[in-house]
């Protein structure tokens, strides 16, 4: 398969490597060891201005969390980047059927093997989970949390479902589609709007910065929740799909 | 005499690096994926350490627990 022969392929260039290129290559990364601990030697707790002034400049950004502050407000254009990102992974790994786009998003059917534990688990379980994503959501604004911690645990919660085998995903129905785009388009939506009122794109009027914010993160969580399932969902139907591209990856890193 | 944070702290650093380097050298794929989630844990309880929570929370749910989910379906995938 084409899978095995691309392991065994970078496992025998691994072997032919000639000893200089290794001893170079062990050099390299010693060396930028060596800096980085030097550098993290003389690192003093004292400088660090972004902190102070991410402090000074928090009660303009709408939120009291000062990394929701930085990741949505101060440096949303980087954030703004990551979602679309997600998205680019999404439409990598879509289901390239065309047919099913008339069927609907979930579809339930009898498992061929039940898990009865299981699925007496998460009936209690997934209420949970769905209720601890919401409350990270909301808390985001002020304790730890956020959308990409929210949308990871509402995106476990689904790959639970279909692992219990009694539902599973269509991505290629309108509705999940619309899933996936909504976060990204929320975030361009508001990006752009705000141009009307302050002149400049994704920079929010003060008054209204943790209302935004908020409608932001519930479209992110919900298009992360999304793409994160559609990445198990793509693993788990497709015989030969988008894996040869994550195992290269994997062995090149 | 060690005291007991830096016992923690020196604990969790160097289970994180060991278990790495299990999981790197394994030659069992399952057993692979197995050390790669518990080093995604060790991780998660440093970040704790180094009072970075959204951090933490984050590398919890992405790291050790979507990731190994997506392992293991690809590892099934491999196997077929």
């Amino acid at each position: 398969m084409f899978n095995n022969m691309t392991l065994s392929d970078s496992a025998k260039q691994e072997a032919d490597l000639p000893g200089c290129v290794l001893l170079i290559v062990g050099m390299v990364v010693v060396a930028a060891c060596f800096f980085l601990a030097m550098s993290l030697v003389q690192f003093q707790p004292t400088d660090q201005p972004l902190v102070t002034l991410v402090a000074s400049n928090l009660e303009q950004s709408g939120v009291e969390n000062p990394v929701t502050a930085v990741l949505l407000n101060f440096r949303s254009y980087d954030t703004l980047l990551e979602v679309a990102v997600l998205l680019i992974v999404a439409l990598a790994v879509m289901p390239f059927s065309l047919q099913d786009t008339r069927l609907p998003f979930i579809k339930v059917s009898e498992p061929i093997e039940r898990s009865l534990v299981l699925e007496a688990f998460l009936r209690w379980l997934l209420p949970a989970i769905v209720v601890t994503s919401g409350y990270l959501l909301w808390t985001g604004a002020a304790l730890p949390g956020g959308a990409f911690q929210a949308g990871a645990l509402l995106a476990g919660a689904g790959i639970l479902l279909l692992l219990a085998g009694h539902h599973s995903f269509n991505f290629n129905a309108l509705a999940a589609r619309l899933l996936l785009v909504v976060g990204l388009a929320m975030f361009l939506l508001v990006g752009a709007g705000v141009v009307l009122s302050s002149g400049i794109a994704l920079a929010y009027p003060v008054a209204m910065a943790g209302t935004l914010i908020l409608v932001i993160e519930v479209a992110a969580t919900i298009t992360i929740a999304a793409v994160l399932v559609l990445l198990f969902c793509a693993l788990q139907i497709e015989p030969l799909g988008p894996q040869p591209n994550r195992v290269e990856k994997e062995k090149h890193l | 005499m060690i005291s007991g944070e830096l016992f923690i702290d020196l604990l969790l650093g160097i289970g994180a690096l060991v278990t790495a380097i299990l999981c790197l050298t394994a030659k069992d794929l399952f057993q692979a994926i197995l050390l790669f989630i518990s080093m995604g844990l060790l991780v998660t309880l440093a970040w704790v350490r180094l009072g970075a929570w959204d951090v933490a929370i984050a590398e919890a749910a992405i790291g050790a627990g979507l990731t190994g989910a997506l392992l293991i379906a690809t590892r099934r995938q491999l196997n077929q």
